[in-house]
Parts: structure tokens; C-alpha cells; sequence
């Protein structure tokens, strides 16, 4: 299985120029043979909208996401946008395939300072079968909660999605990609399943997401890294068969009665 | 470990995140250049590095505005940095519109003065970024902005600021990283608005101390009490403490009063990125 990583800068709350980027990037993992593609949280309007939510969330069954739908015939596709439902408003992530809206999740545990005041917490994990096995998305914060993971292990997820629009920080001790390898190697490892984590790049406000987006295998180890700061494509191979091996060498649910 | 090696930046990391952040946030808005004030101290001798970096030395200006009484010094060593760089610069004199001001009035003190001069300054760099088509970038560290050491609308202006979340102890480790001009490293930090003023002996205290006791503040929640028992006096923690709290005002924009359902920056709220 071909995976791509589009870690991609967007311009805040111009669909239509971010929607274009989408389907240049997903046009060019097509070109490349590639089975699914990831891009980032909101990657269709931009992270920090403010006031913009109300005006570029978008219905799922707006006419925005056919020529996207259409691809989806190709190559499976992951990215994130601002959803509108009966009034209300979600941070959301969406898994197109062959042609149809296969699952969206809802981001379950919303950023404070940013995203609470316009943003509707979705209020489930969902894992949903793909071609390649059962898939979950996290959006961002979502990873940083142990109640996810839990669930993502109890659903026999093979594949873990974390869409992210992570900003950058760094003092003495850390530096804010450590957290994020740390965790979703632990996730990965101890769960036995493959986690992409695709994260944008590009300023917001003074504001810097850092890129770095990464794809762990089952047994803990990156395999794929991108670059920091820099928009661009990550392309990896992956062996779906690394779960199963990954489970006979550490068998840990089986030991588990899961509630 | 002392104190000060907790603000240890990775200056490869951190030099190559403020020059993305210059090029991008300045090319987004459809500018390409960028207009700094240069003093010949730390702070806008770093900011001209990365100004340089960022846009490319033909695409920065750097703006000499020496007034009567400031330090031949200070001259010399920002035509150093100009030299260094390659970057653009022209020398303009404030002595004129200032002392044509300060005429006004039989009396002016210096607190008053210091503000005229950096209003002035402001008023400059701003024009010339209109001259120019540039943006005028900042160069107020986060020593400054915490302790509201700096002229409100005056050196505190600016477009775009990619110093404004570092203290100055890791200005000076940009600076060595850069390998600016060996003098500027080495004198005293001045507003250099008189022959011979030094911003700590103003201040009261060393930045080395102002900045380890603002890091423990506001970057790791550290009570006052325990700021004390890492080894410092309690009036000195104290009144930094109360100069950030009186100081609140100069790192925001005026208050509005509220009368309708969206006031700009209270319930109306858009990045300034909005569509770029």
C-alpha cells in the first residue's frame, strides 16, 4: 500500500483556492500510484478562522466535495474542513472512496483558546472499515487524549489517522514534534497499527505550524518523515501485513477483556 | 544548571522558523520588502539578519534616524550591520522635526522627550514604508513587551514583529549564532536617548535577571514566592510583577466601547491572515 502525506500551507477562509490545492495534490499522489491520501486539519479553509467559521463551513452534501468524490474513485482521501450540520458547527475530518463520503469524524476534544467558542464537539471514535482495514481518524487534540487511543484499540483499528494543524513551540527541554512522536509511537506500539499523522505547514497570524508529518509502523518505528516548516508530499510504502506480524510479536489484546 | 540556561534556544531551528516567518507573513500581504528601524543595538541588528535572510538584502531597508544627541557609536554600528548585510539603508536625520517640537514648550523632561523621539522614529519608518511599498518590521523583544519598556505606537509599532517572543538573552544567543558585529555584542544595551544612559541601570535591574524571573512568571507559572526562592528579592519580583500588570495596555489595542451586538475585537473577530 502507497501512502501520501500533502502537507500543505492554506490560505485562511479561501475554499476555493485551498480546494484547488486539494485536488493538485491528490491528482499528483494519483500520478504516483498512490492508494490514499492525507492532508491536514482544516485543510479546506485554514486553522485560525475566528469569526470566518460561520462562513466557509460547509454541508456535507454540498456540490464542493464532488470533484473531490470523483478522485475518490483513484485513491482514498482524508482531509479536514469546517463542517455545517442542523446550525451547528464541527472541526471535521472527512475519508472519501470510490466515490462516495465513506466517514466523517467530528473532532471530539476541541483546542480552548481557538476552536471551543465557535465549535461543536463531536462525541465519538469512530472506526470504519476501508480497503485497507479498519480506520480511524483523530483531528489534532484528539491524539492527546488516552480515551481515543483506547478506543481506536478496542475498535481493531489497523490504520490511525491524525489530522493535525500543530503550531510550533520549542524551549530548553522540548520541542513540540517530540510530543508528537512520543505519543503516536506509544499509540502505534502498543496498539499494534500503522498511525499517519499529517500536519500542516505555513503562518497564521504569526502563528507556525511545523510540518513534520510522520507515519509510524505497528511495531513503534517512523518510517516516513517529512521535512519541517516546508510544503510538501511524503510518499511511503507500507506493508499492511506489519500489523499481523506486529501482533504475534507483542499479542497484546489478546490478553485483554476488553469493557 | 544556572538559572538562564533554561531560556536556551536551538538557534538552527529558531533562526530558520523567524525567517519563514518574515518571507511569508510579509509576501502574503503581496509586499516583498521590508523596512527596519536600526538603532545599532541587539534587537534590530538581529531582526536585519533575518530581514536579510527572509527577502534578500536588495528587498531590505534599513533606516538610520539618529538624533542630535545619540551616540556616534551607535552610527557606526549599524553601518556595520548595513555593511555585513548588504542591505539598503539611508540615514535620516530626526534632530530637525523633533527640536521643532520640543520648541513648542519652554519645558519638556526626558520621559517626555524619549516618547517624542520614538513617535518620530515611527512616523518615519511608516512613511517609508509607503515610500518603498514595504513592511515596516519590529523589533521589540519579549523583555520589552512584558515589562512595557517602550513607547506605546512609538518603537512598540509595527507590521510584523519576529522578536517579539524571544528575551533578550536569546537575542544576544541569535546575535552570536549570527555572527553579528563583535561591538554590538559587546556594549551596554541603551535607548540612546542621552550620551551615556544604559537601559538597566533605568530599569533598575541586569535583563539577566529580568529574564529569568519573567520565564518562571509567565512561562512556567511560577508563584511570586516561589520566583523569591529561586534566589531573588522579593521587591524585585514583586515590582516586575507589577510592571507587567501596569504595563497591559501597551501590548493591546485601544479599548472600544461596546454598544452593538459585534465590536471590532470583541465579538468581532478576524485574523489579520484572513484571506492571505
Amino acid at each position: 500500500m502507497r501512502v501520501a502525506i500533502a502537507q500543505i500551507d492554506t490560505i485562511l477562509g479561501d475554499i476555493k483556492k485551498n480546494l484547488s490545492k486539494i485536488e493538485h495534490y491528490t491528482d499528483k499522489a494519483i500520478e504516483e500510484k498512490c492508494d490514499l491520501i492525507v492532508f491536514p486539519e482544516l485543510a479546506l479553509t485554514g486553522y485560525g478562522l475566528k469569526d470566518l467559521v460561520y462562513s466557509v463551513s460547509v454541508d456535507v452534501k454540498d456540490d464542493l466535495f464532488d470533484p473531490l468524490k470523483d478522485k475518490s474513485g483513484f485513491i482514498d482521501i482524508s482531509f479536514g474542513f469546517a463542517q455545517k450540520e442542523n446550525g451547528y458547527f464541527y472541526n471535521s475530518a472527512v475519508y472519501l472512496a470510490e466515490g462516495n463520503i465513506l466517514a466523517i469524524h467530528k473532532k471530539s476534544h476541541l483546542q480552548i483558546h481557538e476552536e471551543e467558542k465557535y465549535f461543536t464537539a463531536g462525541d465519538s471514535t469512530e472506526t470504519f472499515k476501508t480497503k485497507f482495514g479498519n480506520t480511524t481518524m483523530l483531528i489534532c487534540e484528539d491524539a492527546f487524549h488516552i480515551s481515543s487511543h483506547y478506543e481506536a484499540f478496542k475498535n481493531e483499528t489497523d490504520f490511525m489517522i491524525v489530522l493535525s494543524a500543530s503550531p510550533f513551540w520549542s524551549d530548553s527541554d522540548n520541542k513540540k514534534w517530540e510530543m508528537w512522536e512520543n505519543i503516536l509511537k506509544a499509540s502505534a506500539q502498543l496498539n499494534g497499527y500503522f498511525v499517519i499523522f499529517a500536519n500542516r505547514v505555513g503562518f497564521e497570524d504569526g502563528v507556525g505550524f511545523f510540518g513534520k508529518s510522520f507515519i509510524v509502523n505497528p511495531f513503534g518505528n517512523i518510517v516516513g518523515e517529512a521535512s519541517i516548516f516546508k510544503e510538501e508530499m511524503l510518499i511511503v510504502d507500507l506493508d499492511l501485513r506489519e500489523t499481523e506480524r506486529a501482533k504475534i510479536n507483542m499479542p497484546i489484546k489478546k490478553n485483554e477483556a476488553l469493557k | 544548571m544556572s538559572l538562564l540556561d533554561k531560556l536556551r534556544i536551538d538557534c538552527d531551528i529558531v533562526s530558520t522558523y523567524l525567517i519563514e516567518f518574515v518571507r511569508q507573513e510579509v509576501l502574503k500581504t503581496g509586499l516583498k520588502r521590508a523596512v527596519i528601524g536600526l538603532s545599532g543595538g541587539i534587537d534590530s541588528t538581529v531582526v536585519a539578519y533575518i530581514a536579510k535572510e527572509a527577502l534578500g538584502k536588495e528587498n531590505v531597508y534599513g533606516i538610520l534616524m539618529p538624533y542630535k544627541l545619540s551616540s556616534k557609536e551607535s552610527i557606526e554600528d549599524a553601518l556595520k550591520v548595513v555593511e555585513d548585510t548588504g542591505i539598503n539603508h539611508k540615514i535620516f536625520e530626526i534632530t530637525d522635526p523633533a527640536d521643532a517640537y520640543f520648541d513648542k514648550f519652554d519645558e519638556i523632561d526626558s520621559l517626555r522627550k524619549g516618547n517624542v523621539l520614538a513617535r518620530l522614529r515611527m512616523i518615519t519608518l511608516f512613511d517609508h514604508s509607503s515610500l518603498y511599498g514595504g513592511l515596516v518590521v519590529g523589533t521589540s523583544n519579549k523583555t520589552e513587551l512584558l515589562l512595557g519598556y517602550g513607547t506605546w505606537y512609538g518603537d512598540m509599532a509595527s507590521s510584523l514583529n519576529p522578536i517579539g517572543d524571544l528575551y533578550k538573552n536569546q537575542i544576544y544567543q541569535l546575535a552570536r549564532y549570527f555572527n553579528v558585529p563583535r561591538s554590538i555584542i559587546e556594549k551596554k544595551p541603551s535607548a540612546d536617548l542621552w550620551v551615556g544612559q544604559s537601559d538597566e541601570d533605568e530599569l533598575g535591574f541586569s535583563y539577566d535577571d529580568a529574564d529569568v524571573i519573567l520565564y518562571h512568571l509567565y512561562d512556567l507559572h511560577y508563584t511570586i514566592e516561589e520566583v523569591v526562592n529561586l534566589g531573588f528579592s522579593h521587591q524585585l519580583v514583586k515590582g516586575i510583577a507589577e510592571r507587567v500588570r501596569r504595563n497591559q495596555f501597551k501590548r493591546l489595542p485601544p479599548i472600544i466601547a461596546k454598544i452593538s451586538k459585534r465590536t471590532v475585537n470583541v465579538d468581532f473577530r478576524y485574523p489579520r491572515d484572513w484571506g492571505l
